[in-house]
C-alpha cells in the first residue's frame, strides 16, 4: 500500500453567501521517495488541498467527504492528540509565504530550537543545537548564521531555514506550498535543487504545490493539473509534457516562456488521443468550457469523464477520438 | 536639426542611490546600503528596454528614481534631454503626464475603495480634463485597448471583483489613459500564472506597436525579457554588468552573472523534443 | 484571487455589480447583526433613541410636564411614583420621567457631537501627521502626547470655576478637544502603513496632489477605523459630561442625567429618594454600555482576522 492515499477528497468552505466547494473529488496516491506536483492558477484550491491533508483548514473549511490514508492510518478520523503527533513529525508542511512568518524580534535559531523542543520535550538543549547545526549544513547555511535575526537573512536564506525546520523531525512526507514563488530565478533554482537532493537522499515523499508548471517539472515525478477545484489531468511528468491532453494543460504549456521562446508542445496535432469512455465524475459540466478552444456541444450538455490515456495518465475531458 | 539622430527618451549618467539603514531597530551595523551604484543607461525612443536582475539588485529602485518617486544622490537623469532633478510645479506635472508606471502587484496597486472607472479616470481629472463625457470616452478607449471590453461593463466594478489578470489590465489602462511617452513596467506579471502573463506580454507588445510608447520592462525572468525586449541590461548589486541587444546578451552572455541567470531558467530537458 | 469561481461568476452579473462600499456595508452589517453582542447594543440604543424622541411629547400634553420649568402645583416635595408621575417628582415638583426622557436626548446630543468632533480632529491630524512624516509628524504627535497626559477633567473644572457655569456646547467642544489624541494615534499608524501601499505610489505617479492623496485615497481606507473609534468616544463623552454635571459644573439650563444626579445630591435626597437617584444612574450605565457593545461588535467586523471569507489581499 502506498504511503499516502487520497480518495474522493471533497473540501468546502462555508461563507455567509454560500458553501463553496474548493476541492472536488481529488484522488491520488504517493509512494515513499516519490514526488507529485500540483499546478493550477491562483485560487484553484491547491493550498486548501494541502491544508486538508494535515487537518489545518481554517475554521470555516471542512472536508465534505473522502478518505486520507497515511501509512495505514485514517488521517481524517484520527483523534486530535494523535494527529498532533503526525503533524510535523511524520508529515511536515512548508506553508505558503512562510519565510515572511519568522518572528522578527526573535533569532531564527531560537525559533527552530523552540519548535524542536516543544515537539520533543525530552531532548536536551545541546542535542537540539547539534541537530539544528546538522540541518543548516543540509540546507547550506553557515552555522555561524544560526542565531541571526530574520532581517539579517536574505529571502533565499529565510526560505532555506524554513526547509531546515520542516526537516527537523525527519518526516516521511513533506507538503511544500509555493516554496519559491517570492524568490528570483537564481535563488529559486538553488532551493529547488536542494529540495530535490534532500528528498532523494532521505527517501521522503513530496507534495509540491506551485502555479508555475516549469518549477514543478524540475522537481516532481508526477504532475496533477488543477482547475477550479478539480484535478483535470494527472500523469507522469514526461507524459504530461509530451502528450498534454486537457485543453487547460495545453494552454498552460503553450504560453510558458522558456529561454528559447515559447514552450513547444511536441504533440501539436490533436488534443484527443484514443481513449475508452468511462463514467462521468459528476453531473457538473466542465469548468473550463468558457475558455476552451475545443468546447463542443457535447461539453455544454454532458459532464466530462475521466479518460485513461495510459495506465498512469488520466484526463477529465469530454474530447475523444 | 534634420540630420541629428532623434534624442533618446531617457539618458542616465552615473546615478547613485544610498539608503541609510537606520530604519531597522535590530541592525547589527548602521552602515549605508548602496542600492544603485553608478548606473549609466540610454533608452531610445520607441524601444522596449529590459532591465534584468535578481531580487535586491536594485531594479525597483532604479524605476522609482526614473519616476521621481525618490531623489538620486549623485549623477543625472535626463528625460527627453531635460534634467529631471529640479522639476517642480507645472513642469513636474507635465513630466507626470508623460511618464507612467505599471506596477508589480495587481492585488495591492489599485485602491480597493475606487471603482475601475474612478481608477482609470483619475489621471484625467488630475490633468485637467473637465468634461465628464470626454473622461468616459477616454477611459473606455483605454480599457478597450487593455483588453477589458466592453468597457462599460467594467466601469462600476471594484478591484476585488476582478481576477488578477483583469486587475493588471485595469492598471495598464490607467497607465495608458494619458497616452504617456514612457512607461515603466516593474515585473508586471510576477504574481500571475503562465496563461495570463503571456496575454499581458502580448498586450504590452501591442501597445508599443499601436501607440509607439517607449517601455522599460523590469523583470528577473530572462525568458520574458527575450520575448519582449529589443535591448537588455543586466543589473547586479546596483551596477550594470552587461547590456546589448537581447539576442546577443542571451546567446553570448558576456558575464558570469548573466550566465548564471540563464542557467537558472527552468528547462524541460526530459522532454525529447 | 481569493474568492471562489462561483462568487466571481456572480460578480459578473449586472445585478451583483452593486457598489463596493454598499456591498461591504451590507456584509459588515450582516456579520455585525449575527453577533449577540452587537444585537444587544443596538437594542439598547434603539430604546434610548425612542426615549429621546418621545421626550418632546409630555410637555405638549401639559406644560406641567416640561422637564425644566414645569411644576406640579399640587406637589411641593419629592414624591414617589404615581399614576400622574410615573417615576415621581423632584423636590420642586418637576416630573422625573420627562427629565429622564430629556436626559436621553441630551446624552445623544452631547455624546454624538463631541465624539464626532473629536473624530474629525483626530482623523485629520492623524492623516496629516502620518502622511507628512518627519518634523510635522513629530510636532503633531508631541502635541497629542501633551494633551493626552493632561488631566482633562481637572482642566475643565478649572475653566469652569474660572468662567462660572459653562454652556453645554462649550462642554462639548472641550470634550472634543481633549479626546482627539487617542484617535489620531491610531489613524496615524494606519496612514503610515497605507502610505507604503503601492496604490499611493500609483497616485503620485499620476500626478495627484497631496490633498487628493489624503482625501481621495487615504481617507476612505481609514474611515472604518474612525467610525469604530467614534463609538468608543461617545461613551467617554457621555461619562465626562455626566461627571462634570454631577460635580456641579454642568449647564444649569439643560436637563441631563448628570444634572439629575447633581440635584438629588444637592438637595440631600441621595438616600431618601431611590426613585430619583436610580433611573439616571442606570441610564448612564446602560447607554455607555450600549455604545461600548456596538463598538466591540464593530471591532469584530473590522478585524480582518475575524473575517476570513472577505479577504481583499
Ligand atoms: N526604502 C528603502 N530603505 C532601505 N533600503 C532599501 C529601500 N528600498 C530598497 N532598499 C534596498 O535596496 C536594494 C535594492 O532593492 P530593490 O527593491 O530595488 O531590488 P529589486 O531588484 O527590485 O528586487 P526584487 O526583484 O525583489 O523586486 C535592496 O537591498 C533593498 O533592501
Ligand atoms: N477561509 C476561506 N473561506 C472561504 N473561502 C476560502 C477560504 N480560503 C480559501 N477560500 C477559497 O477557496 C479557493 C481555493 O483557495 P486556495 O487558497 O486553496 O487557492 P490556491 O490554489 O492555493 O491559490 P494561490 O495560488 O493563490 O495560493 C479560493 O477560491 C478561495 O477564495
Ligand atoms: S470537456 Fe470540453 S470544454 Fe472542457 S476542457 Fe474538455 S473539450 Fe474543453
Ligand atoms: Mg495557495
Ligand atoms: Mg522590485
Amino acid at each position: 500500500m502506498a504511503l499516502l492515499e487520497v480518495e474522493n477528497l471533497t473540501i468546502a468552505y462555508k461563507t455567509r453567501r454560500e458553501t463553496a466547494i474548493a476541492a472536488d473529488r481529488v484522488n491520488f496516491s504517493l509512494e515513499r521517495g516519490r514526488s507529485v506536483g500540483i499546478v493550477g492558477e491562483s485560487g484553484c484550491g491547491k493550498t486548501t488541498l494541502g491544508m486538508a491533508l494535515l487537518r489545518l483548514l481554517p475554521s470555516n473549511g471542512f472536508v465534505k467527504k473522502g478518505r486520507v490514508t497515511f501509512d495505514g492510518m485514517d488521517l481524517l478520523s484520527l483523534p486530535d492528540t494523535r494527529m498532533q503527533r503526525v503533524r510535523w513529525k511524520r508529515i511536515a508542511m512548508i506553508f505558503q509565504a512562510a519565510m515572511n512568518a519568522w518572528n522578527p524580534v526573535q533569532r531564527i535559531g531560537d525559533q527552530i530550537l523552540e519548535a524542536i523542543r516543544t515537539h520533543d520535550p525530552k531532548i536536551t538543549k545541546a542535542e537540539a543545537v547539534k541537530q539544528v547545526e546538522q540541518l543548516y549544513e543540509l540546507v547550506e547555511i553557515p552555522a555561524d548564521r544560526i542565531f541571526d535575526f530574520p532581517h539579517q537573512y536574505s529571502g533565499g536564506m529565510k526560505q532555506r531555514a524554513i526547509i531546515a525546520m520542516a526537516l527537523a523531525c525527519s518526516p516521511d512526507l513533506i507538503i511544500a506550498d509555493e516554496p519559491t514563488t517570492a524568490l528570483d530565478v537564481i535563488v529559486q533554482d538553488q532551493i529547488l535543487q536542494k529540495i530535490k537532493a534532500i528528498q532523494k537522499e532521505k527517501n521522503i515523499a513530496l507534495i509540491f504545490i506551485s502555479h508555475d508548471i516549469g518549477v514543478v517539472a524540475g522537481v516532481c515525478h508526477e504532475i496533477m493539473v488543477m482547475y477550479r477545484g478539480k484535478i483535470v489531468e494527472a500523469g507522469r511528468r514526461e507524459e504530461v509534457f509530451e502528450v498534454p491532453v486537457h485543453p487547460y494543460t495545453r494552454a498552460l504549456l503553450s504560453s510558458y516562456l522558456t529561454i528559447d521562446g515559447v514552450f513547444e508542445i511536441r504533440d501539436k496535432q490533436s488534443p484527443a488521443p484514443p481513449c475508452t469512455p468511462a463514467e462521468p465524475l459528476s453531473k457538473e459540466l466542465c469548468g473550463y468550457v468558457h475558455l476552451c478552444p475545443h468546447a463542443s456541444e457535447a461539453c455544454r450538455s454532458r459532464p466530462p469523464q475521466w479518460r485513461e490515456i495510459t495506465p498512469t495518465h488520466k484526463v477529465l475531458c469530454s474530447l475523444c477520438r | 536639426m534634420p540630420d541629428t539622430p532623434a534624442e533618446p527618451m531617457v539618458q542616465i549618467q552615473g546615478i547613485k542611490k544610498t539608503y541609510s539603514e537606520d530604519r531597522s531597530l535590530f541592525a547589527r551595523s548602521a552602515q549605508a546600503l548602496t542600492a544603485i551604484d553608478g548606473v549609466s543607461l540610454c533608452i531610445e525612443k520607441g524601444e522596449v528596454f529590459g532591465l534584468v536582475g535578481a531580487s535586491g539588485s536594485g531594479k525597483t529602485t532604479l524605476g522609482r528614481l526614473l519616476l521621481k518617486l525618490e531623489e538620486i544622490d549623485a549623477g543625472q537623469i535626463r528625460f527627453q534631454g531635460k534634467d529631471i532633478s529640479g522639476l517642480k510645479g507645472a513642469a513636474l506635472k507635465d513630466f507626470r503626464r508623460r511618464v507612467q508606471l505599471i506596477p508589480q502587484d495587481p492585488y495591492q496597486s489599485l485602491n480597493p475603495y475606487m471603482s475601475i472607472f474612478d481608477t482609470v479616470a483619475e489621471p484625467l481629472i488630475i490633468h485637467g480634463i473637465r468634461s465628464s463625457e470626454a473622461r468616459r470616452q477616454k477611459a473606455a478607449q483605454a480599457l478597450d485597448a487593455a483588453g477589458l471590453s466592453p468597457a462599460a461593463d467594467f466601469f462600476p466594478s471594484y478591484p476585488h471583483q476582478l481576477s488578477g489578470g483583469q486587475r493588471q489590465r485595469a492598471a495598464i489602462a490607467r497607465a495608458m489613459v494619458l497616452s504617456p511617452e514612457f512607461v515603466i513596467a516593474d515585473e508586471p506579471t510576477s504574481m500571475l500564472d503562465a496563461t495570463i502573463s503571456f496575454t499581458i506580454f502580448k498586450l504590452l507588445a501591442d501597445l508599443r506597436k499601436t501607440q509607439g510608447v517607449t517601455l522599460l520592462f523590469i523583470t528577473h525572468d530572462l525568458a520574458a525579457a527575450r520575448f519582449l525586449c529589443d535591448r537588455i541590461a543586466v543589473i547586479y548589486k546596483g551596477q550594470i554588468v552587461e547590456s546589448g541587444l537581447s539576442e546577443q546578451v542571451i546567446n553570448n552572455p558576456g558575464s558570469d552573472y548573466t550566465r548564471a541567470l540563464i542557467n537558472a531558467q527552468p528547462r524541460f530537458s526530459f522532454v525529447n523534443q | 484571487m481569493n474568492f471562489s469561481a462561483e462568487t466571481r461568476a456572480a460578480c459578473n452579473t449586472a445585478a451583483a455589480k452593486r457598489s463596493y462600499n454598499l456591498q461591504r456595508f451590507l456584509d459588515g452589517w450582516a456579520l455585525f447583526y449575527e453577533n449577540p453582542v452587537g444585537k444587544l447594543g443596538v437594542f439598547l440604543l434603539a430604546c434610548f433613541g425612542v426615549m429621546a424622541l418621545i421626550s418632546y411629547i409630555p410637555p405638549l400634553i401639559d406644560p406641567m410636564y416640561h422637564p425644566m420649568t414645569g411644576v406640579d402645583p399640587w406637589i411641593s416635595n419629592a414624591t414617589g411614583p404615581s399614576a400622574k408621575h410615573w417615576l415621581g417628582t423632584d423636590n420642586l415638583g418637576r416630573d422625573l420621567f420627562t427629565q429622564l426622557l430629556t436626559g436621553a436626548r441630551i446624552a445623544f446630543m452631547v455624546g454624538i457631537s463631541a465624539a464626532f468632533m473629536s473624530i474629525v480632529f483626530g482623523t485629520l491630524i492623524g492623516m496629516i501627521a502620518g502622511y507628512a512624516g518627519r518634523v510635522t509628524d513629530a510636532a503633531l504627535m508631541r502635541f497629542a502626547d501633551m494633551i493626552m497626559v493632561m488631566p482633562s477633567l481637572l482642566v475643565v473644572l478649572l475653566l469652569a470655576s474660572l468662567f462660572g457655569q459653562l454652556n453645554i456646547w462649550i462642554i462639548v467642544l472641550l470634550i472634543a478637544l481633549f479626546r482627539w489624541p487617542g484617535v489620531s494615534r491610531v489613524i496615524r499608524s494606519q496612514t503610515l502603513s497605507l502610505k507604503q501601499r503601492p496604490f499611493i505610489d500609483m497616485a503620485r505617479v499620476a500626478g495627484a496632489s497631496h490633498m487628493r492623496i489624503i482625501f481621495r485615497h487615504i481617507l476612505p481606507n481609514v474611515l472604518p477605523m474612525a467610525c469604530l473609534y467614534m463609538t468608543f468616544r461617545v461613551t467617554s463623552a457621555i461619562i465626562v459630561e455626566a461627571a462634570l454635571a454631577f460635580l456641579g459644573f454642568g449647564d444649569p439650563n439643560t436637563v441631563s442625567w448628570g444634572m439629575m444626579l447633581q440635584w438629588v445630591w444637592k438637595t440631600g435626597h441621595m438616600f431618601q429618594a431611590p426613585y430619583w437617584l436610580l433611573p439616571p444612574g442606570i441610564c448612564i450605565s446602560l447607554i455607555t454600555l450600549s455604545f461600548y457593545l456596538i463598538g466591540r461588535a464593530m471591532e469584530e467586523v473590522l478585524d480582518p482576522r475575524l473575517r476570513k471569507e472577505e479577504n481583499f489581499e
